[in-house]
């Protein structure tokens, strides 16, 4: 009923050109505050939400990739540096062969629109990577990947992961191999293995970071075998109940709102906590002077 | 005790057949990399005064309503923020008057909007309060078992295994301590073992309870002593897994693997138990036990997976082990006997999610719980997570 309205709103003239406004105004505001480095999405809900609209399954897939289109489109122009979307579990084979399929020519016909000339990645600078195990892929998908991989490779201000087909066991399983592997070839030594150097070892390779937020819409409390590493500490997880669909510009705009907000407390309060910086020269100039030795006659009770 | 098991996550089928093909010694990977946490583990010494103050996430504030006024309005002024000038200005040193003027006219719609959401979280933190006051009051425990398992019997379906994570308080605060931290864990015990959960894992990121265990089954036989009355005390089983230390709590003792009573849990019992005056041993095989407590720290996170990794990396060079037999399967088996089984359920006492360090291998499917804005250990909680576990619908990948 909700999207039922605002999709009413839309054909009233002018109301496009307003929002587009507003929403600009919003992501210049948002802009002087402190702004999280890496957001992660999980898309949860596409289903669902075919289910109560009546609408067919393809189409609840069809209308999370353009939510997804918008969500991309607000972080990137809010200047969030890296995004990754969970677009595919490898748990996900399990399910009916023709809604794997469906998936993949969709994910496969968004990502060369997302990376055509133009467009998101171009207008943005967005570097797309795959991140997961892509020996689950089959031949001709993999070639159309790792061509949009490939064509937005110089692009250098934001990078898109995407999750396909992945889990966060296989990918740390991956990056145990892989620091095997050096060990083996004597790349690097005992003393090299630590956790930076797991982090440079996952499908992220030398771009991982830390996720600031990761949002896993529909309302499930667990992260499914997603991004485990990750986000076990130091990270905001957020749950809301949105189906992914649903999920626009605003609930974007107010998650990172929420997050800068606090992070402001924190930023001051670590700052009042902090002792002021004191150079070692007003160090000295303060503690130079002597000791005072003139004082006024003393006047006590004990004669001396 | 519980009869009906659902069974979530299923692994094992696919690692016996592993077993059988790999001929090479497995137990021995994770004796060794056990061998080397406990050695860096003596090496870093105890660090827990370093790490004691959390790190707080940017999801909740422990500041007052005039508080964080206070901050939102000084960082209007001056912004703490190193790369926000990097942002916005072309260049740092030469800012253009037009360029300051946008700036502020933004910076301050974006503190008002501060200022608007901070009144905003304050009504929601006195309505989420009064909400669990009430609640607390509807759901009482009361100390009593029988109430607890009849709030438990209403669900149909708990947890196999559950999972809390506690925080250690200063000991300047009311119920902080290392007592408060045995006290706050034995009653989680003590509710598991009255609603029928059989496994209970407790992590504290600096694993201040691995360190004090006589003060810890002290207090959980004192809680279970409560609860379940002097005659009728619930056995249980203290595990410490990376250090591969079990504990067993019988009548009043604490015995060790082998049988032999470390010490008497409880001063006053003396004449009651006739045990414990002589040296009697107890065949631990023999006696059944109502709850196995699982006490985790930081350690048992990356930390142990980085070992066992490294431990693999050996193993392999020196032609124990062939490097295709490294597959999840069997990172899945080895993690299990370092760290324990994947829970069923985290249950967080504390205002918001915050996984600290939980380790993460094993919180693939996990449910987590938390009640916004509540940081008491208390009954509610615990019913709440067990009662929202019990809608959940878990489905792997389908």
């Amino acid at each position: 009923m909700d999207s039922y309205a605002t999709n009413l709103l839309q054909y009233i003239p002018g109301v496009s050109i307003l929002e587009g406004a507003i929403q600009s105004v919003l992501i210049n505001i948002l802009k002087t505050g402190p702004i999280p480095n890496h957001l992660s999405f999980v898309m949860d809900g596409n289903r669902r939400f075919a289910k109560i609209n009546n609408l067919p399954l393809k189409e609840g897939h069809r209308q999370g990739a353009d939510a997804l289109a918008r969500v991309l489109d607000c972080c990137f122009r809010i200047g969030v540096k890296n995004v990754t979307t969970y677009a595919f579990s490898i748990e996900n084979f399990s399910r009916k062969p023709e809604e794997v399929d469906t998936i993949f020519s969709l994910l496969k016909v968004k990502l060369a629109m997302l990376a055509s000339e133009n467009q998101l990645c171009d207008l943005h600078s967005v570097r797309v990577k795959i991140i997961g195990n892509k020996s689950y892929l089959p031949e001709d998908i993999l070639s159309d990947i790792e061509m949009v991989e490939e064509r937005t490779k110089h692009h250098d201000k934001h990078v898109l992961f995407i999750a396909f087909p992945y889990t966060s066991r296989d990918d740390m399983w991956y990056a145990t191999d892989k620091i095997i592997e050096k060990f083996n070839n004597k790349e690097i030594t005992l003393d090299d293995i630590n956790q930076d150097l797991f982090q440079n070892n996952f499908y992220y390779n030398e771009l991982s970071e830390n996720v600031d937020i990761l949002v896993r819409t529909s309302g499930h409390t667990r992260l499914s075998d997603y991004m485990l590493w990750q986000c076990h500490q130091d990270s905001v997880i957020e749950f809301p109940n949105t189906l992914w669909p649903n999920y626009r510009f605003y609930n974007t705009w107010w998650t990172i709102f929420k997050w800068s907000y606090y992070k402001t407390l924190i930023i001051q309060d670590s700052e009042i906590m902090q002792l002021k910086k004191i150079s070692q020269k007003d160090v000295d100039e303060k503690y130079k002077r002597e000791i005072p030795k003139i004082h006024p006659p003393f006047a006590s009770v004990n004669k001396h | 005790m519980v009869s009906k098991v659902e069974k979530v996550t299923d692994m094992e089928p696919n690692y016996q057949d592993e077993q059988q093909n790999g001929g090479f010694n497995e137990e021995k990977a994770f004796e060794k990399t056990r061998a080397r946490i406990n050695q860096s583990e003596k090496n870093n010494g105890i660090s827990i005064n370093k790490s004691m103050e959390q790190n707080l996430l940017p999801t909740h504030t422990n500041q007052t309503f005039l508080e964080s006024c206070n901050s939102i309005f000084r960082s209007l002024i001056v912004p703490q923020d190193e790369n926000l000038k990097k942002r916005w200005f072309n260049d740092e040193n030469n800012i253009s008057i037009n360029e300051l003027i946008t700036f502020y006219f933004f910076r301050s719609i974006l503190t008002f909007f501060y200022f608007m959401f901070s009144i905003f979280a304050l009504f929601e933190y006195s309505i989420t309060r009064t909400k669990i006051k009430f609640l607390s009051m509807a759901y009482k425990s009361n100390d009593d078992p029988s109430i607890i398992n009849a709030d438990v019997n209403k669900l149909p379906k708990i947890p196999h295994k559950l999972a809390t994570i506690l925080n250690y308080k200063s000991e300047q605060e009311e119920g902080g301590g290392i007592e408060g931290l045995c006290n706050d864990g034995s009653l989680v015990a003590a509710w598991c073992v009255s609603s029928g959960i059989p496994h209970l894992t407790i992590y504290e990121t600096n694993g201040i309870l691995k360190k004090s265990i006589p003060e810890f089954s002290d207090a959980i036989y004192k809680k279970f002593e409560a609860y379940f009355g002097m005659e009728n005390v619930p056995q249980f089983m203290i595990k410490i897994p990376h250090l591969n230390i079990t504990y067993y709590g019988i009548n009043g003792g604490l015995y060790d693997s082998k049988g032999n009573k470390i010490n008497k849990i409880n001063e006053n019992d003396n004449n009651k138990d006739i045990n414990s005056s002589g040296t009697i041993n107890i065949d631990i095989d023999n006696e059944e036990f109502q709850i196995e407590i699982n006490l985790l720290g930081k350690v048992d996170g990356r930390q142990t997976i980085v070992e066992l990794t490294k431990v693999m990396a050996q193993m392999v060079k020196s032609g124990d082990m062939k490097k295709s037999d490294v597959t999840i399967n069997f990172i899945d088996h080895e993690l299990k006997q370092l760290v324990g089984e994947e829970p069923d359920l985290i249950v967080m006492f504390q205002p918001y999610l915050d996984l600290q360090g939980y380790p993460p291998w094993h919180i693939r499917l996990s449910e987590m719980y938390w009640e916004p804005e509540n940081d008491q250990v208390s009954y509610v909680v615990f019913l709440r997570a067990l009662q929202k576990y019990s809608t959940c619908k878990v489905n792997i990948g389908r």
